[in-house]
């Protein structure tokens, strides 16, 4: 049974009270488009040209149906991939080309992917000790900040389980844990409760609310789900992709 | 003030846990005890340091490639946790450098007993160690910089 840190709204004790004082764009996305050759000749496009904005302190939520693009959308942000046309900035400066390392040295970055991602050789608590040691967190802090997450995603009994040996929905509580535990200024969710039963969906979306209302932090979350889209407080609805015959599209 | 450490995700993969690992050192001991046991004095022929070079790469390659899958969820999740590619890359390295290392021991410790700490025969052992880790890399490059890798995150 997990057991949120206090009565009442969910909230990250820990955290300090960092609420953006004032309201510029974190993230700016201008003209994004995305082609995948499918087949001879023949092209998948995403996007058509997405633009908008998040301010510090936004919540975002990214809407669209599967294989609309939403993924793709959280790689551009994020730097894993680059957009066939199109500009990310972020924090005022021209990302589009740069990678996730250097976009997260700017903007402090967690990101929570579809797919669960930890190293399979290591224990859950190993995993996340190595997360927070690779961002430089040190040790003392560590220390509090894992067992602050482990006891709100209940963790605390897997901590020495190996990641393989758990099903998706613990994965995703793993994820979830390691990038709240980094406190980052930007965090990014693809799907976020994808995987986790309705307990868990139910203390997910609070906590999300919380730390964004209470602690300024900017967040950009993508889902299938309009009522979790509603958690964020402005949304963007993708469209489904299109398929067009190969023609030149300039960078 | 919180800065990123390359030091935990780098030294975190140096020590050898896989099977394939344990496999590519007990096939480069059994070459190195060969070696060292046989009767002949290979060690300053050029025959003898080119198979070195050419059996400690392939080995450690092999390594690599056989544990693919779960390679590969490792480089998600050190992508994932803020790696860079670079650090990913030093890391299996490091690796493959530890596999070569302690797999050639025999050698080192027979050149290490009988010979100056500056031989050309240690220096040849740790050039194959080198490239034993570049070799171990090489297949989490490919793999890394291909779009099929990013793709993996999208479930």
């Amino acid at each position: 049974m997990l057991r949120p840190l206090s009565n009442g709204p969910v909230r990250w004790h820990s955290l300090n009270n960092t609420r953006a004082k004032q309201m510029k764009p974190l993230l700016e996305c201008r003209n994004i488009t995305v082609a995948y050759p499918i087949a001879d000749g023949i092209l998948r496009l995403y996007g058509e040209g997405i633009s908008f904005t998040l301010e510090e302190g936004g919540f975002l939520s990214v809407v669209g149906g599967s294989g609309w693009g939403k993924s793709t959308l959280v790689n551009i942000v994020l730097g894993l991939e680059k957009p066939t046309r199109g500009i990310v900035q972020l924090d005022g400066e021209n990302m589009t080309e740069q990678s996730f390392v250097k976009r997260s040295a700017r903007v402090k970055t967690a990101a929570v992917f579809q797919r669960p991602t930890a190293l399979p050789q290591l224990t859950v608590l190993q995993n996340l000790h190595l997360a927070l040691s690779m961002m430089g967190i040190p040790k003392r802090d560590r220390d509090e900040r894992i067992k602050e997450a482990m006891t709100f995603f209940g963790l605390e009994k897997l901590s020495h389980s190996y990641p393989d040996s758990l099903s998706a929905g613990q994965k995703r509580r793993i994820d979830l844990a390691r990038a709240l535990a980094a406190k980052p200024r930007f965090l990014v969710l693809d799907e976020p409760t994808g995987d986790l039963d309705s307990s868990v969906t139910n203390l997910v979306m609070p906590l999300l609310r919380g730390l964004n209302k209470d602690h300024g932090m900017t967040i950009l979350m993508t889902t299938a789900l309009p009522r979790h889209a509603s958690t964020a407080k402005h949304q963007i609805h993708l469209r489904p992709p299109i398929f067009q015959t190969e023609q030149p599209i300039a960078r | 003030m919180e800065r990123p450490s390359w030091a935990p995700v780098v030294l975190s993969g140096a020590l050898p846990r896989e099977l394939s690992d344990l496999l590519a050192i007990s096939i480069l001991t059994l070459a190195s005890l060969e070696s060292v046991f046989a009767q002949l004095q290979p060690f300053n022929q050029p025959a003898w340091f080119a198979t070195l070079l050419v059996l400690v790469p392939m080995t450690c390659a092999l390594a690599a490639l056989s544990n693919s899958s779960r390679t590969q969820k490792e480089e998600l999740a050190l992508f994932a946790y803020g790696g860079s590619g670079l650090q990913i890359q030093l890391r299996y390295i490091l690796r493959g450098v530890v596999v070569s290392i302690i797999g050639l021991s025999p050698l080192w410790l027979r050149f290490l007993a009988t010979e100056s700490i500056l031989s050309t025969n240690l220096g040849l052992l740790l050039g194959s160690a080198i490239v034993g880790g570049l070799a171990y890399a090489a297949p989490a490059l490919k793999r890394t910089r291909s779009l099929a890798f990013v793709e993996q995150y999208k479930g």
